[in-house]
């Protein structure tokens, strides 16, 4: 299950999975509890790093 | 406290822009890695510099993953027509009919690239002339980076008064317009000239691209006729209904040019050393039992239902009544700029959506193809894997673009970026009003979101600096229209159609230099009528 092993099909559908995701996590700060607005976070920021990891693979 | 405006901060607004454009053109880095490293650096200098709150930043995050849901859910039913027509081989009978009524090759790119995708915007929009027309030019044996170049540029001058004047009315909605008659016909007349010349340096430069002086020379009666029916008849319209000042000409346009392909002049085929075209079409080997009827029918359906929905207003009303969007809470900046809450936030009405138009087209063209039996299981399986397999990197992308795009606007990135640049220039902003517009399109990807963005401030600009409104709102619009033709997210859905994902940089490189000087033209058109 790890997604940096999955290839990149894989890894940008997994980052589109995050970001909508993250995005229903985030999108009312005051009726989401914490853990999940922690979650919310985390999924956005996987969602950014997944694509920009075959970059720092080929470099 | 209000909004630090200093050169630091302007700058930290333009570096996620001027990365962005850096990645994708100068690193040939794809769509999904430069937005994905903009919308990164966006989100870090909202934190940064800007004084963004986590809840500021999360809810600007998912405000443009719903901005992006309606323009995904335009790429993947565009990319399944697509792949049915391929499947059936539509691409190969509209190659082989389109040269028995027009043979000369520029000339078809000037019917299927000018023509037929303005045609298309004015009912349409939200991309759906490039999804569309980039696989058509493709199957004339165009090259698949001019397929997708042609219609970007060539369709651009149309999107103001386009998807029936969508963007107008939202210029109108948010400036003092609404209020104003004669600021109102006055600002659409110059609307009408800027888009107009833009319609017209977009058909005469497609004939540069395909030959130079000789597409010129051969091309200049078409231009000529198509140019002044295309924005002669939208500036005459400005003045009676804008809402249908695109639709009009431009079904008048795209009758007239395959009338043109009668004449001597285009009588044969003239094809010979252009960069644009491969040398062996798709189409030169077909043997397709298509009808040109039958290739055109995803096409037929689209229009038709769009025309028939969109321009009968109980229908219209009807299934527009149905609508979906988001709520919102307030969220400010530590410097107090203030997002206001929006309890109807992004409201689409699905059912008047192009997407849907275009889902039912291809469904439609499905059963048909499938009850003659051109469409059998493992090819159906093939349609849906090979649509899946291109809609994701353009989905992610539009989405990362999106959110960038929001969080900028939302920590007041794009405020100060706007503001700086028109401070600096005081006296000499009529001549940068265009840029201020083509920067928001290009952003959004959208003329009707950079006006919504800008429209009143624009207006605020004119009256500060003592400025026709008028030519300032019309600079405004025009210049949005431009930023459209180059933004990353219009260039994806074309890319992504025509099967050249990662070639974004290349197309961006080429059209910013296009975009550029039409905005420089319309800027000192603008500032010569101040």
């Amino acid at each position: 299950m790890n997604p940096l092993r999955w290839n990149e099909q894989g890894r940008m559908s997994a980052a589109l999975a995050a970001l909508c995701a993250s995005a229903v996590l985030l999108s009312s700060p005051d009726s989401t509890g914490p853990v999940s607005y922690t979650l919310g976070w985390a999924l956005l920021v996987a969602s950014l790093l997944l694509p920009l990891y075959s970059c720092v693979r080929r470099s | 406290m209000s909004l630090p405006m200093n050169v630091v901060t302007w700058s930290g607004a333009a570096l996620s822009i001027i990365l962005l454009v850096y990645l994708l053109v100068w690193r040939r880095w794809s769509a999904v890695q430069a937005s994905a490293a903009g919308a990164l650096i966006a989100i870090v200098i909202a934190f940064g510099l800007y004084g963004a709150t986590p809840q500021g930043v999360g809810v600007e995050v998912a405000k443009g993953v719903w901005n992006s849901v309606s323009i995904i859910a335009v790429i993947v039913p565009a990319i399944l027509i697509y792949e049915v027509s391929r499947e059936v081989g539509g691409f190969g009978t509209i190659q082989r009919e389109l040269s028995r009524l027009i043979p000369d090759k520029l000339l078809q790119v000037i019917a299927l690239g000018w023509c037929f995708s303005s045609f298309l915007q004015g009912p349409s929009g939200f991309g759906v002339p490039i999804a569309v027309t980039a696989p058509l030019l493709i199957g004339i044996g165009v090259k698949p980076f001019w397929a997708v170049l042609v219609p970007l540029m060539a369709h651009a001058w149309a999107n103001t008064f386009g998807t029936l004047a969508l963007a107008w009315e939202a210029l109108v909605q948010q400036t003092t317009l609404i209020a104003d008659a004669t600021l109102y016909w006055e600002t659409a007349f110059k609307t009408g000239l800027l888009t107009g010349l833009l319609c017209v340096i977009a058909g005469s430069l497609l004939c540069w691209q395909y030959a130079r002086f000789a597409g010129l020379r051969r091309g200049w009666p078409a231009v000529l006729v198509v140019g002044l029916i295309q924005a002669g008849g939208q500036l005459l319209l400005t003045q009676i209904t804008p809402t249908l000042s695109v639709v009009i000409p431009t079904t008048l346009a795209l009758g007239v040019v395959f009338a043109l392909g009668r004449l001597p002049r285009y009588a044969r085929s003239y094809a010979d050393g252009s960069p644009m075209l491969v040398d062996v079409p798709e189409g030169a080997s077909d043997k397709s039992p298509l009808t040109i009827h039958e290739a055109l029918l995803p096409y037929y359906i689209l229009v038709g239902v769009s025309v028939f929905v969109l321009l009968t207003p109980g229908v219209n009303a009807a299934l527009g009544a149905w609508k979906m969007s988001v709520a919102f809470p307030e969220t400010s900046t530590a410097y107090g700029f203030v997002n206001k809450a929006q309890p109807v936030y992004g409201s689409v009405s699905w059912l008047t959506h192009s997407g849907f138009f275009l889902v039912l087209a291809a469904a439609a063209s499905c059963a048909y193809f499938g009850s003659k039996g051109l469409i059998r299981r493992d090819g159906l399986v093939r349609i849906l894997a090979d649509t899946a397999r291109k809609s994701v990197p353009a989905a992610i992308s539009v989405a990362l673009l999106l959110t960038m795009s929001k969080v900028m606007t939302g920590s007041g990135q794009i405020e100060v970026l706007a503001r700086g640049t028109a401070g600096a220039t005081g006296a000499y902003y009529a001549a940068l009003a265009p840029l201020v517009g083509t920067l928001g399109a290009f952003m959004s990807s959208s003329n009707v979101s950079s006006n919504i963005l800008f429209g009143q401030f624009q207006e605020s600009m004119a009256q500060f600096t003592g400025k026709s409104v008028s030519s300032i709102l019309a600079a405004q619009t025009s210049g949005a229209a431009i930023g459209t033709m180059f933004s990353p997210s219009k260039v994806l859905l074309g890319t992504t159609t025509a099967g050249i994902v990662g070639q974004e940089g290349a197309i961006i490189k080429k059209l910013l230099v296009v975009a550029v000087v039409a905005a420089a033209l319309m800027g000192l058109v603008t500032a010569l009528a101040v």
